[in-house]
C-alpha cells in the first residue's frame, strides 16, 4: 500500500474515454489516491490534450511519460482505458511494470497482446478486473435467482442490451453487411464497433452466471441499420450473437447502438434465463414508476461535433443531458462501484468477479463473432492463436 | 381466432402506421408449449411471423438448442440485411410472449402472459407452407451445426 495508508492510482489516459467515469470511481474511494494521468510519450496531440482536461478536471498531475509514471513506486494500481488498438501494448507495459490491472472493456484489440497481458498477471501473481455490469442490480439478480436454483438447471440464456443514443436514421438500408476479420481498428470520435463495444457486457455476464462455462462455437451476424457515421467507419452499429457453451447449454444476444428515442430510459436491457423448472425474465428498467403528465417532453440531445454519438459523460454533461423524465427505476439492491470492488479484490488479495483471463476468453468469443459474421458459418473456439 | 394470427393482425395494423421506421432487427420469444414435440412447429410459425414483421424473406438461418433441454433459438438472416433472433421455449406452467422490433427510428415492445388471469386461450401452433420450408431449414441446421439455406418448393 502507498504513502499514507492509501493505493496509489496511475490513470492511463484521459478524456473522451471511460476513464472519465473510472478515474472519480477510484478518486471516491478513500482507499485510493490518485497519482495522475499519464499516457505513451507517442499519444496524438488530440489525445494529450484530452489527457489534460481530465487531469484538470480530476485535480491531479499530467504525467505525460508513461514509463516514468510506470517506475513511480507510489504507484500500485493502473486504470487503463486506451483505445483498442494500442490498450494490449499498454497493458503489457503496466503489468511488466508489477501494476495491478484495472482495464477498460473489453481487454484489448488484439488477442495476442490481450493474452500475453493475462500471462503477464498471472506470472507476476497481479491482480487484475476488467470493467463489467456484473455489480449492477440486474446482474446481482439474476445471479441470485441462478444460485437459488429456483430455474433448475439453467439450458439457456438470452440478453438484449441496446444503448439508446445517437441520432438515427441516417444508414442506408436493404442490404446485408459485409464483415471483415479481424478488425483492426475500433474506435473513431464519430463511431465505435457496437458489438465490440456492447456484446462484451452480455458474454462477461453469462460467462460469469453460468460458472464461466467456455464458449464452443459461435454464430454471429453485424448490420448497419442507424448511422451513416458508422457506414463510413465500416463499424457494425449492430450485433447479433448465438453461442454454444460447454455442457449444451445456449445463449443469444442482440446488442447496439440504436437511437436516442429507441427507449425510455437508457436503452433496452433484458436477461431472459430458461431453466430446466422455470423461466424468467429479468427487465433492467423493472420495477419502475411511470409517469405521464403534461411536463414538456423530453428532447433529443444537439448533435455534438465532438461527440456525435453521445459516447462520454463529459459532452453529456456539456449539452445538459437529463434523464428521461417518464420512467423512474429505483435501486433494487445496493451498488458498489466497480472501482471500488476492485480495491477490494486487491485489499484482500483474492480474484475479481471479471480478470483480465476472464477478460480475454469474452474477447475470444468477440473475435471469433467477426470470423463468423465474416464468413457467414459458425466459428470454432479456441481460435488459433 | 388462434392467439399468434390475432398478434400477427394487430402488429401488421401497427407496422403500417411505420411507427418506428423501417424494421431492422427483431427478438421474439415463444414460451408457448409444454409438448416438446412442438418446439421447431412453433418456432418455425414465429419466424413466419417474425419474416412478415421484417417485411423480408428468410434466406438462411442457424438453429441451436435441444428440444429435450425444452430450447431451441434461431439466428435468421432475411433477404433485406435485417437480424431475428427467434426463441421457442417449453412454457413451464407460464405461457410468455415478448417480442422486441427495432426500427431505424425507434422500437416495438410486445409483452404477454396469455392465461395467466385464468381465462382460455387458443393458442394453436397452425403450420402454413412457408412455416414447412422454414421448419426443414431449422431440422437442417440443428442437425448439421452450421447455417443453412432456407429452401423453397
Amino acid at each position: 500500500m502507498a504513502d499514507r495508508g492509501q493505493y496509489g492510482v496511475l490513470l492511463v489516459t484521459g478524456g473522451a474515454s471511460h476513464q472519465e467515469n473510472y478515474g472519480p470511481g477510484f478518486q471516491a474511494d478513500p482507499r485510493c489516491r490518485i497519482i495522475g494521468v499519464a499516457d505513451e510519450a507517442q499519444a496524438d496531440g488530440r489525445r494529450k490534450l484530452l489527457n489534460r482536461s481530465l487531469a484538470e478536471e480530476m485535480k491531479v498531475p499530467l504525467l505525460p511519460d508513461l514509463d516514468a509514471a510506470l517506475r513511480r513506486r507510489d504507484v500500485q494500481i493502473v486504470s487503463v482505458c486506451t483505445e483498442h488498438e494500442r490498450q494490449g501494448r499498454v497493458a503489457i507495459r503496466c503489468a511488466e511494470a508489477g501494476k495491478h490491472l484495472y482495464i477498460d472493456k473489453p481487454v484489448a484489440g488484439d488477442l495476442a497482446e490481450a493474452r500475453k497481458a493475462a500471462s503477464i498477471v498471472q506470472q507476476k501473481r497481479l491482480r487484475s478486473q476488467m470493467f463489467t455490469t456484473l455489480n449492477l442490480p440486474y446482474a446481482q439478480r439474476a445471479m441470485r435467482i441462478v444460485r437459488s436454483g429456483w430455474l433448475g438447471e439453467v439450458r439457456a440464456i438470452h440478453c438484449d442490451l441496446m444503448f439508446a443514443k445517437g441520432h438515427t436514421g441516417s444508414a442506408p438500408l436493404g442490404k446485408a453487411r459485409k464483415e471483415s476479420y479481424p478488425p483492426r481498428r475500433f474506435l473513431f470520435p464519430d463511431a465505435k464497433r457496437e458489438m465490440f463495444n456492447i456484446a462484451v457486457y452480455s458474454l462477461a455476464l453469462i460467462r460469469w452466471l453460468t460458472g464461466r462455462r467456455e464458449v464452443r462455437s459461435v454464430r454471429a451476424v453485424t448490420g448497419n441499420y442507424f448511422f451513416n457515421e458508422n457506414v463510413q467507419r465500416d463499424f457494425e452499429d449492430f450485433g447479433a450473437l448465438a453461442v454454444r457453451l460447454d455442457g449444451g447449454l445456449t445463449a443469444t444476444i442482440m446488442c447496439g447502438r440504436i437511437g436516442w428515442m429507441s427507449h425510455l430510459s437508457g436503452g433496452h436491457n433484458v436477461v431472459r434465463l430458461s431453466g430446466t423448472r422455470r423461466n424468467v425474465a429479468i427487465d433492467a428498467s423493472q420495477p419502475r414508476v411511470e409517469v405521464a403528465s403534461d411536463r414538456p417532453p423530453w428532447q433529443i440531445p444537439p448533435r455534438d461535433p465532438d461527440d456525435p454519438m453521445g459516447f462520454w459523460r463529459s459532452t453529456q454533461q456539456k449539452a445538459g443531458i437529463r434523464p428521461r423524465p417518464e420512467w423512474y427505476v429505483p435501486e433494487l439492491l445496493p451498488v458498489r462501484s466497480d472501482q471500488s470492488l476492485f480495491i477490494d479484490c486487491v485489499e484482500q488479495d483474492r480474484e475479481a468477479e471479471c480478470t483480465i483471463a476472464d477478460g480475454v476468453a469474452v474477447l475470444e468469443v468477440l473475435m471469433a463473432a467477426y470470423k463468423s459474421a465474416a464468413t457467414g458459418k459458425v466459428a470454432n473456439l479456441p481460435l488459433s492463436a | 381466432m388462434a392467439y399468434l394470427d390475432w398478434l400477427d393482425r394487430t402488429l401488421q395494423a401497427k407496422l403500417a402506421e411505420k411507427p418506428v421506421g423501417e424494421p431492422v432487427a427483431l427478438r421474439f420469444s415463444l414460451a408457448a408449449t409444454e409438448d416438446h414435440g412442438l418446439l421447431i412447429p412453433a418456432l418455425a410459425r414465429a419466424l413466419s411471423l417474425a419474416s412478415a414483421w421484417l417485411g423480408s424473406r428468410i434466406e438462411r438461418l442457424y438453429a441451436m438448442g435441444s428440444l429435450h433441454d425444452g430450447s431451441v433459438s434461431v439466428l435468421a438472416e432475411p433477404a433485406g440485411g435485417q437480424t431475428a433472433i427467434v426463441s421457442s421455449e417449453l412454457a413451464r406452467g407460464a405461457i410468455a410472449v415478448r417480442l422486441l422490433l427495432i426500427g431505424n427510428h425507434g422500437t416495438l415492445i410486445w409483452e404477454d402472459s396469455p392465461g395467466a388471469d385464468g381465462l382460455k386461450v387458443d393458442f394453436r401452433i397452425e403450420g402454413r407452407s412457408e412455416d414447412q420450408w422454414l421448419r426443414e431449414a431449422l431440422e437442417r441446421s440443428l442437425e448439421s451445426g452450421d447455417s443453412e439455406e432456407v429452401r423453397r418448393g
